[in-house]
């Protein structure tokens, strides 16, 4: 099992209640195939940079999943023959990211239990990045295997 | 004459960015020029590691049509 997501166009021009249906369609075949569906965003109707099949607007829409690697070629498959799909990609989440996520989680977590205690439960990780204006405070975490390991993906 | 040379610090590492989101198009246009080519790193200072990734991203990025590939007629 393995975190992916899929970003994909479908066509503008139909109408919302389709629009939900592919997007229905599509995450439950992720779950009908044995995977589980984390997150779907809806970004919503944006203009392309250049146009697709005579088309300038796109709805967009980005899924996480978790699943297995055989499974992104049937999916994409899927992708390939819906005709009201303008454009898809699939990635791997890397581990890296997804320990930044669950880093960053834990932080928001932590600060809503105990507010003020904050500042004072997290001095020592706070000294090495020294007075980082007010940039995002994010690790870099030990990368090497990591790194090495997140090179394979699924790209059409 | 010598362009004036600026200070070469990897834009990426200074936030500690650790991937570069290819679903962010308004940052990644920032590394590339207005006909939409990919900012060498020798200009924009990017480190080895960070540019990798950032072509990646820009690549990503212009096959969900979130960047043009190209353009001659800046919208
Ligand atoms: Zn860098």
């Amino acid at each position: 099992m393995r975190n992916y997501e899929t970003t994909f166009i479908v066509d503008a021009h139909l109408p919302g209640d389709e629009i939900e249906k592919a997007v229905e369609k599509y995450s439950q075949f992720v779950e009908k195939n044995g995977g589980k569906v984390i997150t779907i965003d809806r970004w919503g109707k944006r203009r392309l940079a250049y146009e697709i099949a005579k088309k300038q607007y796109g709805y967009y829409i980005c899924m996480r999943f978790d699943a297995e690697g055989e499974f992104v070629k049937t999916f994409e498959r899927e992708f390939k023959l819906d005709e009201q799909i303008l454009r898809y990609l699939t990635t791997i989440v890397p581990k890296l990211v997804l320990k930044e996520e669950a880093r960053v989680a834990a932080l928001e977590k932590d600060s809503e239990a105990a507010d003020t205690l904050d500042e004072e439960a997290e001095p020592a990780k706070a000294d090495s990045t020294l007075e980082e204006e007010k940039k995002p405070v994010t690790e870099t975490v030990e990368k090497t295997e990591e790194e090495a390991a997140e090179k394979t993906e699924t790209e059409v | 004459m010598l362009k004036p040379r600026r200070k070469r610090i990897c834009r990426f590492c200074e936030n500690q960015v650790v991937q570069i989101d290819y679903k962010d198009p308004k940052k990644l246009t920032k590394f590339t020029t207005d006909v939409g080519k990919i900012i060498p790193r020798r200009t924009s200072g990017t480190c080895a590691r960070h540019q990798r990734q950032l072509v990646q991203a820009i690549k990503r990025s212009r096959h969900l049509a979130l960047i043009p590939y190209v353009s001659d007629i800046p919208r």
